[in-house]
């Protein structure tokens, strides 16, 4: 299912004496089955221009067509429904929505409001407790007594039960340890791999840019400042060190040893790539 | 949710907004006496031309204001509407039907209720638009200092009104946040039957709950480790002046209440 | 060196009779002008422990000494005024309607008069570089700034101590690296002892020291440099592997010699480029 923005312009409190324009003329193409990073500043409209992804929020002018449906301004709130089951949406801190009493009731809560019915919603959410790695005796307990990395994947597993076919995640490792943030970053990979899954990752983890990200955006004031592989974005380092933005550790890595005078014939994005490229150089004559 | 604007502040730099809240806060109060002791259509015209004064003062666009205060008129007209088919018969009669019944009395009188709650919603909403959420508690709290007298706690009460104020627009954006995270898995707010919309409350408060006990649980920790203890002294950084406009304010009311007096004997 | 913390031998359990201890016999002390590091996973004691320190939370077992005087309720008071705290949450811990009105908070307590309030939340700010936001509601300022505003509010007090509570870690890179530069500067100027509770594998090794919590124990005590050698370790104590030792594996795996000792980043880079020029 693909993802269309069409000059794009949305504009926060419109009419009043506090407006100010969140996005401005954005044009956006997200093939189905893509992985596309969107990195910025905080305020840069990242938060924003993915609400516009399942029709959370409306274009103030201009168009996002989602699949079929075109959302323009005049869209009718009613009947998005469809649209929401089919692209799921991962807030910052999603730990922050559960109320039910239960972990199953809650990972439940989003396929029956989607039209499934108790046994269906049930087994959906056996499997996806299994899928984010929940233990399985969590279940039945109440999603508050659980550590606040066990809430998160609980809060995940709702919205992977929806079984949407995109899939927004705004930071979903913010405040996770590093373990956590790993494990997390490969589950979202497999589901990518596996099931095909369109992902928009929002993230400042230049790592996971690097290791997941087949597109990358970066937005600025509310602009789409930049848009193209990995390796094409984070290969301008200065224009990215003149907005203040991070590399990939490895990209930077390389950078520093090419300002000393060393060449790489690609840019390397991740450790492994890094590696690869020093032992040609230096002769790990085993890789060759 | 975002058009509402009664209790906002709107930070703008006016004759009004730079008004101490101590004298804000006493000519709100002095300004509702005046709202009932009106009594005929002159008297409420000339309130009615304080207020609209009053809010040119701000510098606040009007449409801004009254946009801002439209959705409440809904509630007014059914109070009006309520006051209107009740009122006792004993005047002329115009209309009846079984406990319905339109008098003159009651037409007149359904007029001043909704000039009433008009002048009065229009008037706080002004005072919370021009006034800072702490201003407003530093004012209230310098008015109730009388009250240490007889052992209330002023400054504990002032402080957790600060702080609630500050949380205002903290729980404003989380309430936001977490509608939009339960619309993302199929909630439809604000629509279908009232079962059903009874029904997408619990999505909403429960999460919205817990997130209020989390503020106040770190906050309190924050606060003890620095220093605060309820119920001692403190020190305020905010000090309050009285300055000259804030005397001629009151002046000008003062001749407001002066003239409202003259125009009440009017027949 | 002067002893500035010293703990001894501290208990704490959440509950009564619950076997699981929080706190279970943990001893240390730290020298005046130190920067230590408590990592540990989620859950490890690290934050109860932070919570002990100024009588936040009071331990079962144990006594716990700040600058010679032992915390007690009587001397607790006087002992939060030489620790400053900053937690995780930067909305929490934001008092004040406005940035100035926040930091003067602790003042406020302290009862300080009006003309030094004003002059002290001045320099308070201008030490964190948020002086164009005296005026600035929280809701208008990003999280690093909330931070820093709350660094301020704890510098106005000029304690001894600080202790951060993961206090960098709900920020994006930017703001979490000006926090820890801002810190870091801050120490050149004044003798501040800093305690951080940290995920992050930079400011753990901005320390002199790290201890390592495991279920309520302290369980390592060292240079952030012999920690990091240990490689499959680090990630069981809640940190990262640092780049330099990621790449050092992988090159390895490749049949690169490399130094089997930790090396930084800066350490890293330099050797590299002095064996590609070799060859």
């Amino acid at each position: 299912m693909a993802i269309t923005f069409k000059g794009v312009t949305y504009d926060y409190q419109a009419g009043t004496p506090m407006s100010f324009s969140a996005l401005k003329n954005i044009d956006l193409t997200v093939p189905d089955g893509d992985y596309l990073a969107v990195i910025g500043h905080t305020g840069s409209g990242k938060s924003t221009l993915v609400q516009h992804m399942n029709a959370l929020l409306k274009p103030t002018s201009g168009s996002v067509t989602i699949g079929e449906r075109e959302i323009t301004s005049q869209t009718n709130n009613k009947d998005l429904k469809p649209l929401r089951k089919e692209v799921g949406m991962v807030f910052q801190f999603p730990e922050h929505q559960l109320f039910e009493e239960t972990v199953k009731k809650d990972i439940m809560f989003g396929p029956m409001n989607f039209g499934k019915n108790e046994v269906e919603a049930d087994q959906l959410a056996d499997q996806m407790i299994d899928i984010v790695g929940l233990p399985e005796n969590t279940a039945d307990r109440s999603p508050f007594e659980l550590s606040g990395g066990q809430m998160r994947r609980v809060a995940i597993a709702g919205v992977l039960a929806m079984q949407p076919r995109v899939l927004i995640l705004d930071e979903p490792t913010a405040g996770l340890d590093p373990q956590g943030r790993t494990e997390m970053m490969a589950m979202f990979n497999r589901l990518h791999q596996e099931q095909g899954l369109t992902i928009i990752l929002v993230t400042h983890q230049m790592e996971d840019v690097a290791n997941y990200a087949k597109h990358v955006l970066v937005m600025d004031h509310g602009e789409a400042a930049k848009y193209g592989t990995a390796e094409e974005v984070f290969t301008d380092v200065e224009w990215l060190r003149a907005n203040n933005l991070d590399l990939p550790i490895a990209t930077q890595f390389a950078h520093q040893l090419t300002q000393r005078g060393a060449n790489f014939t690609t840019v390397p994005l991740t450790t492994a790539e890094l590696a690869q490229e020093l032992a040609r150089q230096l002769g790990g004559k085993r890789h060759e | 949710m975002n058009k509402l604007i009664f209790g906002r502040y709107l930070p703008m730099n006016s004759w009004v907004h730079r008004l101490d809240p101590r004298d804000k806060l006493t000519l709100s109060f002095f300004f509702f006496i005046l709202v009932f002791m009106a009594n005929n259509w002159e008297t409420y015209l000339l309130l009615s031309i304080v207020t609209l004064f009053s809010i040119w003062m701000s510098k606040i666009p009007w449409h801004f204001f009254f946009r801002g205060i439209r959705p409440l008129i809904w509630l007014i007209i059914f109070t009006v509407l309520l006051q209107l088919f009740f009122s006792p018969a004993g005047s002329h009669v115009y209309w009846q039907w079984g406990p319905f019944l339109i008098t003159q009395f009651g037409i007149v009188n359904s007029a001043y209720v909704f000039m009433r709650f008009l002048l009065i919603i229009a008037m706080s909403t002004l005072l919370t638009l021009t006034t800072q959420p702490l201003d407003l508690a530093n004012g209230i709290e310098s008015l109730m200092a009388p009250l240490k007298i007889v052992h209330f706690p002023v400054e504990t009460t002032a402080m957790m009104l600060s702080i609630a104020l500050r949380f205002v627009p903290t729980l404003m954006d989380e309430t936001e946040t977490i509608m939009n995270a339960q619309r993302a898995r199929g909630v439809d707010f604000g629509s279908g039957s009232i079962m059903k919309q009874i029904k997408t409350v619990i999505p909403l408060l429960v999460p919205l709950f817990v997130s209020a006990f989390n503020h106040a649980e770190d906050l309190s920790v924050a606060m003890e480790a620095r220093g605060y203890q309820p119920d001692t002294p403190r020190t305020h950084y905010r000090q309050l002046v009285w300055h000259r406009q804030d005397t001629i304010s009151w002046g000008f009311y003062i001749v407001v209440f002066i003239g409202l007096l003259a125009l009440r004997q009017l027949p | 060196m002067a002893e500035i913390i010293n703990v001894k031998n501290l208990s704490y359990a959440y509950q009564e009779d619950d076997p699981k201890l929080a706190l279970d016999n943990v001893s240390f002390s730290v020298n005046d002008g130190e920067w230590i590091a408590i990592v540990g996973h989620n859950g490890s004691g690290k934050s109860t422990l932070a919570k002990s320190l100024n009588g936040i939370l009071v331990p079962d077992e144990g006594e716990i000494f700040i600058n010679q005087e032992k915390l007690t309720d009587e001397t607790v008071w006087h002992i939060r005024d030489e620790i400053g705290m900053i937690f995780q949450n930067p909305e929490n811990q934001f008092v004040g309607s406005t940035v100035a009105d926040d930091v003067a908070f602790g003042l406020e307590n302290h009862q300080v008069n009006h003309d030094e309030m004003v002059r002290r939340v001045q320099t308070a700010l201008e030490q964190v570089g948020m002086s164009d936001f005296a005026d600035h509601e929280p809701s208008k300022l990003s999280g690093g700034q909330k931070q820093r505003v709350a660094l301020a509010g704890v510098l106005v007090l000029e304690p001894k101590i600080i202790i951060l509570d993961e206090s960098t870690s709900m920020l994006d890179p930017l703001g979490r690296q000006e926090m820890l530069d801002l810190v870091a500067d801050l120490r050149q100027q004044y003798p501040l002892t800093v305690l951080s509770i940290t995920h992050d594998i930079n400011e753990a090794a901005q320390a002199d020291r790290l201890l390592v919590m495991d279920d309520g124990q302290l369980v390592t005590e060292a240079d952030p440099r012999d920690i990091f050698e240990k490689s499959q370790q680090l990630v069981e104590m809640g940190l990262d592997v640092p780049f330099s030792s990621q790449l050092a594996m992988e090159l390895k795996k490749l049949g690169v010699a490399v130094p089997d000792h930790y090396l930084t980043n800066q350490e890293m880079e330099a050797w590299v480029w002095q064996s590609l020029s070799k060859g």
